[in-house]
């Protein structure tokens, strides 16, 4: 009997703990983040020159240049980007953001896009923090 | 002991309930938009005999109500009788009238329920000798596809099959233990060659949907969507992971494992089809660490269950056999989900589920039978065959009988008569693979009614003689059997149509139109500019007329601006020095066009150029009122303004442009310079010409100039009015209307708030003409020319 009562036991534990993960829910976006640099959630050493962030989107669909912003704030709420952040001209498929920012020293940061695709005009935005450690030597 | 039997029984079946309840959650996932997975007629196709319907079949159900699909002739004429939507609205019916020699175009419109978005196409076929050409066609060449799906199929039937093997003919008989090392380097072998197939069609499917290479696709991201987001990516992963799973040993602690692996595997899809698609999942935003954290606790309790559990209580785990036979169902699933069946329901899914189930179990027994029989000695191999072929025979006599009923009901399902078993190659295919089918039931019958009483005889030389016989037959069957898997594979892979590269021939003349995108000189020749197959290639060349030599995309947009399809992006590929070509039928219909010429240089925006493009004959229609009212507001709108700027360009269809600048100020005064170096002033009847920078030249026109409005001189004697398409325009949403006025057609975006006009496209003989940024309210002063 007691292999009996531990095999339901393992098996409801499973079940108990792999039912959580249906607990999620989502909205269709048009433009979703895929991956960011420096990461969501992380803290880095050196203080980054430039936010890069990368999309995943549909095969026909790119970012419109005029119609995304991207845009990084300290905790006091000003601006320390240069105020021109969006999409990256330089990549020709046009699925990265990119932000140049002014010289930021240790603290944390919101970093905010705003994505529109052409031509459906499909919006999403989001935001994420990255946090620059204080540095050791004084 | 009979009561933990009992609950034993119990909770396997809890548990069967369980498993077999995700995998239906499963078969219904939801995703962005629906796509056309496939037609008969292909598209492209040129059909011997006229179709007596078109069916298309999207992966995702539509709204019957808002979807709807026409067959109409190169002049735009339609040839449809009917349309009918299937049950579970994922496949369109369009009846047809007997059609003559010729090439069609099917169109479709569909909206889908899930997220209320639209999307349309169109396609080319042809019946009798014209065939329309065909689009480029990239990715693994037919032969090649068709043998890894081979090898995919092959492998996972045969780790299915083995797993079916061990749990129902070799276990009760008794043998398992030396039978079964041999069985599980089978399986092993199997799940290899399986990983390897179907990393290797996957790629090659990414390969031909994007038209791109491998690297390409890898460093765009596009892989990773095509995985996430698509049935195709999500059978690919179900196969593949259910696949690690079976590598799992077959412990009771790998047991474990592979139950706890396979609920993970279909929690996870439940969620991923809640949110809409694996890709969905990972990237949820604020959802994605408390479901990334879960994941990994669960994870990390089952290793802990499986590695701790018995130590601490010095026992071992019970026994979970069912666990490989229950992933190697779910793994035939994976193999379902990315079949035509799953595009008719869950019953034909089912069907189709079954059918490869039952073909897993034939084959598999086979294979195995001869693989435990390997390397025995005589008085083994007979001792093995006497305990197992009572069960292997019943086990294999079901599973014909099921492959006969499921594999008959599933030609019903895609054949829709007789006629199309000889005409059509997947109808020849079929047939190929029945005769083959007869074969096999006759060796099966020989085996069963002849071999087998004289295997299990009693007289010993017969046996021996018998079992010589039997492994001959098997060994033939499992070789006919992959010949089967050769014509599914084949079957599976969309039918390749008898399509003919018709090309251009080189006499056509392309119709060439030139234009200026920023700084950029852009020429584009189309070449035959009729609907259908066209050959489309740009030249770039910078200031000064040099050729374009960076690193540039340039693609086009094909607009119809006469009814409401999606843009068509047609990417040009780069040959040479500032030019750019592709092929395709993008503009297969006959109609009024415009087509965008967008050059992107890496580091700055984008540039472009429109040029209207009409396609066949535009006919003369009845005005609609609503279209001629809202002209008149327009021409109302604009005629209020006092001055403003605008930028014509004209091509005379031939290679010749010239783009003049335009400042007006009401009621008599004009600004003008050319791309030709010309520069004009105009007050009343006075023009003031000069040429670059020479000396202003004056004379009188015959008749004084009189401002009305930018719209006001080509709206004079407008007939034919009619309302186009919608389209977004930068701050509004806007609407076409086109009409016929001095024996030249119009097309101008108009907003619909504002009844500004956006853009204004003219096209007469050698005329081809796109007025734009008018802007209306702009500081414009216009005075005659100072004197030197």
């Amino acid at each position: 009997m007691y292999t009996m009562r531990r095999r339901a036991l393992i098996l409801g534990f499973l079940l108990f703990l792999g039912a959580a993960l249906i607990r999620v829910g989502g909205t269709l976006a048009h433009a979703r983040l895929l991956r960011a640099e420096p990461p969501p959630g992380s803290v880095v050493k050196t203080p980054p020159a430039v936010v890069r962030l990368w999309f995943a989107l549909a095969p026909n669909e790119e970012l419109d240049p005029r119609r995304c912003t991207l845009s990084v704030w300290d905790r006091q709420g000003r601006r320390v980007d240069d105020g021109k952040g969006g999409v990256d001209l330089n990549d020709l498929d046009r699925r990265t953001m990119i932000a140049r920012l002014k010289p930021i020293g240790p603290g944390t940061y919101t970093v905010r896009w705003k994505a529109v695709t052409a031509p459906d005009r499909g919006a999403s935005q989001g935001s994420f923090r990255f946090t620059v450690a204080p540095s050791k030597t004084p | 002991m009979r009561v933990q039997t009992c609950k034993r029984a119990a909770l396997k079946r809890f548990l069967t309930v369980l498993l077999v309840g995700g995998l239906m959650a499963w078969a219904s996932p939801a995703f962005a938009h629906g796509i056309l997975e496939r037609s008969e007629p292909p598209p492209n196709a040129s059909l011997p005999a006229p179709p007596k319907e078109v069916v298309l079949w999207f992966n995702e159900p539509f709204d019957p109500a808002f979807s709807s699909a026409i067959v109409i002739d190169r002049s735009g004429k339609p040839v449809s009788k009917g349309f009918s939507a299937s049950e579970e609205r994922r496949r369109m019916t369009i009846t047809l009238d007997d059609l003559p020699r010729g090439t069609y175009i099917v169109k479709w419109h569909a909206l889908w329920p899930f997220d209320g978005h639209t999307t349309s196409g169109f396609f080319l076929f042809a019946v009798g000798e014209e065939a329309p050409a065909q689009v480029a066609v990239s990715g693994a060449p037919g032969g090649v596809r068709v043998l890894v799906r081979w090898l995919a199929f092959a492998s996972a039937l045969l780790l299915a099959g083995s797993q079916i093997f061990l749990l129902i003919v070799l276990r009760p008989s008794g043998i398992a233990p030396e039978g079964g090392s041999s069985l599980r380097l089978l399986a092993v072998l199997a799940t290899i060659a399986l990983l390897l197939s179907t990393a290797a069609e996957f790629a090659s499917a990414a390969m031909g949907l994007f038209e791109s290479s491998l690297p390409n696709l890898l460093s765009r991201g596009l892989i990773w969507s095509l995985l996430g987001g698509t049935k195709v990516g999500w059978g690919t992963l179900l196969r593949l992971s259910t696949a690690a799973l079976l590598l799992l040993p077959a412990t009771s602690n790998g047991q474990i494992a592979q139950i706890a692996g396979l609920i993970w595997i279909l929690l996870f899809a439940g969620a991923a089809a809640l949110v809409g698609g694996p890709s969905a999942l990972l990237t949820a935003g604020s959802h994605s660490l408390p479901l990334l954290l879960t994941i990994s606790v669960y994870l990390l309790l089952i290793v802990l269950t499986v590695l701790v559990v018995p130590t601490i209580l010095g026992e071992s785990l019970p026994d979970f056999p069912w666990a490989s036979l229950l992933i190697s169902a779910v793994l035939l699933g994976g193999f379902t989900l990315s079949s035509h069946a799953s595009g008719n329901g869950l019953i034909a899914a089912l069907a189709d589920w079954v059918h490869l189930v039952a073909a897993s179990a034939l084959i598999g027994g086979w294979v195995s039978f001869l693989f435990i029989l390997r390397g025995l000695g005589p008085a083994d191999r007979q001792k093995t065959v006497q305990a197992i072929l009572p069960r292997l025979s019943t086990l294999l006599g079901a599973s014909l009988l099921a492959l006969v009923v499921t594999g008959l009901y599933g030609t019903v399902l895609n054949l829709p008569n007789v006629q199309a078993f000889l005409v059509t190659p997947y109808g020849r295919l079929l047939s190929l693979k029945l005769f083959l089918v007869g074969i096999l039931l006759g060796l099966g019958a020989v085996n069963r009614y002849l071999l087998k009483p004289r295997v299990l005889g009693s007289h010993p030389g017969d046996r021996s003689n018998a079992l010589r016989w039997l492994l001959r037959t098997v060994t033939n069957e499992v070789g006919i059997a992959a010949f089967i898997l050769l014509t599914v594979a084949a079957l599976t892979i969309t039918p390749p149509a008898q399509v003919r590269r018709a090309g251009v021939p080189p006499e056509e003349k392309p119709l060439i139109l030139a234009g200026l995108a920023g700084e950029f000189q852009v020429r584009l020749a189309v070449t035959p500019a009729r609907p259908g197959q066209n050959r489309f290639e740009v030249m770039v060349s910078g200031p000064g007329g040099k050729l374009l030599t960076s690193q540039a995309r340039i693609f086009l947009w094909a607009t119809k601006l006469d009814e409401q399809l999606d843009p068509q992006k047609i990417q040009l590929a780069r040959q040479g020095p500032g030019k750019y070509v592709a092929e395709g039928g993008q503009l297969g219909l006959a109609g009024w066009w415009q087509v965008e010429v967008v050059v992107r240089l890496p580091g700055r925006p984008d540039v472009s150029t429109t040029f209207p493009f009409p396609l066949g004959e535009l006919p003369l229609r009845a005005t609609d009122p609503a279209a001629a009212r809202l002209l008149e507001e327009a021409t109302r709108a604009m005629g209020q303004f006092r001055a403003w700027r605008e930028i014509q360009q004209i091509a005379d269809g031939a290679g010749g442009m010239v783009v003049t600048w335009y400042e007006a100020q009401k009621p008599d005064r004009l600004h003008y310079r050319t791309s030709s170096g010309t520069e004009g002033i105009i007050i009343g009847s006075t023009r003031y010409l000069r040429i670059g920078n020479g000396p202003w030249q004056r004379d009188t026109l015959p008749q004084p100039l009189l401002l009305r409005g930018p719209l006001q001189p080509y709206t004079q004697g407008a007939e034919g009015i009619v309302q186009g398409r919608k389209l977004p325009c930068d701050e509004e949403a806007c609407q076409v209307v086109m009409w016929e006025a001095s024996s030249a057609s119009f097309a101008a975006t108009i907003g619909e708030r504002s009844h500004r006009l956006h853009q204004l496209l003219m096209v007469a003989p050698s005329h081809y003409m796109t007025l734009h940024s008018i802007a209306p309210r702009a500081q414009v002063h216009i005075s005659p020319p100072k004197p030197p």
